[in-house]
């Protein structure tokens, strides 16, 4: 591929010729050099500039993307200045929040974690008591059932007594 | 004859009945009211044992009820029953809460509950009956609920209480209570 080109008709003798910038200067010299052909000039560089061949090949294409791809193309958030500003900030923050939670949650002398755990070994000691408690809470509750009764015969027998040796008229 | 003799015996049995009974509660405050001490006894044990069954079943609703049940039955007073009473009713709220506890999801109740019933097994005379492993365990899982709460230093305090308890009543198994 070629590329891309561009090209305007021009007139050797007309304002496209290098030449016709010289020889208009050089009449006007020659005249007197009254009056001013600058704005006319103009005209006729702009008319010459548009009119000369341009090129534009494939290389030229490529360096022209690769340099609006470089400049539209959004810079990576570790490369901008607010990050490198604000990230160790950040970052410091961050720590200072982990750490006071940390200390936070951390167990109180005797507090918090130190009553779960003291919860946990109640427990475990109740397991260990509760046995022998409970034989000795049957023991005197059977001590007590067995008086009773004592006293029932007690009562029985000496109500049967009284009966026998003093109720008969 | 034969009827003085039965007459010794029997106070004879009597005698040493009521000897041991005197040993078994030593430092124990005795019930005024021992046949209903007995017939509580008997209730909750019966309690206990279907309460046993029901676990084993899987039915921790239903355990929950029949203590429930227990909790709302008339207790003996320390004055009638003795400390055996009074450590009947902290073993059986004991159990309640912990499985209340435990189980949270289940009838469910505000810690506020759970702290009423707490403080409704433990009674006003906690701190009189004899040291038993039932109060002691009452009393740590008020810490645990009040722990809950976030009231950090009510439920040191009871930790500590109830490791005081088990403290002297552990050392009284091993037979160095001062």
């Amino acid at each position: 591929m070629s590329g891309h080109e561009r090209e305007r008709p021009t007139t050797p003798s007309g304002p496209a010729d290098p030449a016709w910038e010289a020889e208009l200067r050089a009449g006007l010299e020659a005249e007197g050099g009254e009056g001013s052909v600058e704005p006319e000039l103009e005209i006729a560089r702009l008319l010459v500039h548009a009119a000369r061949v341009e090129t534009f090949d494939d290389a030229a294409a490529a360096k022209l993307w690769t340099d609006i791809e470089r400049g539209i193309a959004p810079v990576p958030f570790w490369r901008r200045r607010w990050f490198t500003v604000s990230a160790p900030a950040a970052l410091a923050a961050a720590a200072a929040v982990i750490l006071v939670l940390a200390i936070g949650k951390s167990p109180k002398p005797g507090a918090e974690g130190g009553v779960a755990s003291s919860a946990d070994l109640l427990e475990q000691q109740f397991e260990l008591l509760a046995p022998a408690a409970r034989s000795e809470v049957t023991r005197t509750v059977e001590a007590e059932r067995a008086e009773l009764r004592g006293d029932l015969v007690a009562l029985a027998i000496t109500q049967g007594t009284s009966r026998t040796h003093g109720g008969a008229p | 004859m034969k009827s003085r003799v039965l007459t010794l015996v029997i106070g004879f049995v009597l005698g040493a009945g009521s000897m041991l009974v005197g040993l078994a509660q030593a430092g124990k405050l005795a019930p005024s009211r021992p046949d209903a001490l007995v017939a509580l006894a008997q209730t909750v044990e019966v309690e206990h044992r279907r309460v046993d069954l029901l676990l084993e079943r899987g039915d921790v609703a239903g355990a929950i009820g029949v203590l429930e049940a227990q909790r709302k039955q008339p207790w003996l007073g320390r004055d009638e029953g003795g400390d055996v009473a009074v450590e009947l009713r902290h073993d059986l709220y004991g159990r309640l809460v912990r499985l209340r506890l435990d189980h949270p999801d289940v009838d469910p109740q505000g810690t506020d509950a759970l702290l009423q019933i707490v403080a409704e097994g433990l009674g006003n005379d906690y701190r009189d009956v004899d040291t038993n492993p039932f109060t002691a365990r009452l009393v740590a899982m008020r810490g645990e609920i009040l722990e809950t709460l976030d009231r950090d230093d009510d439920a040191l305090g009871a930790y500590e209480e109830a490791l005081e308890m088990n403290r002297t009543l552990l050392e009284r198994e091993l037979g160095s209570e001062p």
